[in-house]
């Protein structure tokens, strides 16, 4: 697993509501994608594609919706993933909180 | 590793049908067993037409040339499972759809992947082909994918359809799938069409699928047999699946709302 990187808090005003992507593949997990609106320095509404499995397939947008207003901060990501994995009983395969943590904070710092 | 010496599945060999026909089928399969109104069932069938299924997860721009597919005439349907983005031509296509009290479900979904990949080995194996299960979802020869899987559980029941490549015709499949360069790592169109393999290019490049076909489907049904000493009871489709495949096929696999877009609401009486 590569390192996540924290991004800069700092937005230019014409950025700050433009969507953001990130694409990444670990090692060992499956493609994902990263669709990311920006509300101000915190994530908005994330969509989060590949080729990943989580079962039920539909708390997709459990996970997704944890995310909005989150700082894009790995640690706080991974918590929030995390507890909604815990309270839903999913089950990932080809895909991490780690993974969607990294993903978002990367799709964060696109300029 | 036998672990079900006892159970009696059904077995169903269709022939070439409609994507959104399929895929409507293998869900009503799987609800009818569910609903205790069906044997476990191993499932065997091919495609009428060149067909591309996406995964319940990907973003069909982001996977599917969708002009091409459009301008060829190629179905776009959106399965209920997870995992990528398919090319589905002349191959063999299976469908397991068994409750989750299975003894063959036991432990983590990935052992789940590898127990049900097993018997599709043995079937290769019957080609004289040496294949092997390579995690999450794949099933290589020579170290080139020749059968991927998908697996989906609901309503305690687990679904996996996966598909055996036959004689597929791997230039058309890039004609309609995206790669993105985060998975090819860095190589060549070439180099990612050299990552898969047919059965017909492995064995004899003037075999033909639809005379493999039925050899095939008995192969992989004694594949289940060899590994779970499965019996098999070869039956039709029940008229409670019928009807449920054709509302399914009218709601979701045949409707462009599901097959393009994930978030579609679908409202179903099942």
């Amino acid at each position: 697993m590569s390192a996540v990187r924290i991004m800069p808090q700092r937005w230019q005003v014409s950025e700050m509501n433009k969507e953001k992507k990130a694409i990444l593949k670990n090692p060992g997990e499956k493609l994902l994608r990263v669709t990311v609106h920006p509300d101000g320095d915190r994530i908005g509404n994330v969509r989060l594609a590949g080729d990943f499995f989580i079962y039920p397939e539909e708390t997709i947008l459990d996970i997704e919706s944890c995310l909005v207003r989150l700082k894009p901060e790995p640690r706080a990501i991974i918590e929030a993933v995390e507890q909604v994995v815990h309270h839903k009983n999913i089950q990932m395969v080809g895909i991490s909180p780690a993974t969607i943590a990294e993903g978002v904070c990367r799709a964060m710092e696109e300029k | 590793m036998a672990v079900a010496r006892s159970e009696t599945w059904r077995l169903i060999i269709d022939t070439q049908l409609p994507g959104a026909r399929n895929m409507a089928i293998d869900h009503a399969i799987m609800k009818a067993v569910a609903d205790g109104k069906a044997l476990p069932t191993l499932r065997l069938y091919g495609w009428d037409s060149p067909t591309i299924t996406i995964g319940y997860f990907p973003n069909v721009e982001d996977d599917v040339y969708i002009d091409c597919c459009r301008e060829d005439g190629v179905d776009v349907i959106r399965r209920i499972t997870g995992g990528g983005t398919v090319y589905h031509d002349n191959e063999v296509t299976y469908s397991v759809s068994i409750p989750l009290a299975s003894a063959i479900t036991y432990g983590t979904i990935l052992e789940s992947y590898q127990r049900i990949g097993i018997p599709i080995v043995h079937a290769l194996s019957d080609f004289g082909l040496h294949a092997e299960y390579q995690p999450i979802n794949d099933i290589t020869v020579y170290g080139k994918k020749i059968s991927g899987s998908a697996q989906t559980r609901k309503m305690g029941t687990l679904l996996q359809h996966g598909t055996i490549m036959v004689e597929t015709n791997i230039d058309e499949m890039f004609r309609y799938i995206r790669v993105a360069d985060e998975k090819n790592a860095g190589r060549e169109l070439a180099a990612v069409k050299d990552r898969v393999v047919t059965m017909c290019s492995l064995m004899a490049p003037n075999l033909r699928c639809d005379h493999l076909y039925q050899h095939i489907a008995a192969a992989v049904a004694r594949g289940f047999t060899k590994e779970f000493g499965i019996t098999f009871r070869e039956e039709s489709l029940t008229e409670y699946e019928l009807e449920l495949a054709v509302q399914y096929q009218e709601s979701m696999f045949g409707n462009p709302e599901w097959n393009l877009n994930r978030k579609a609401k679908i409202n179903l009486k099942n």
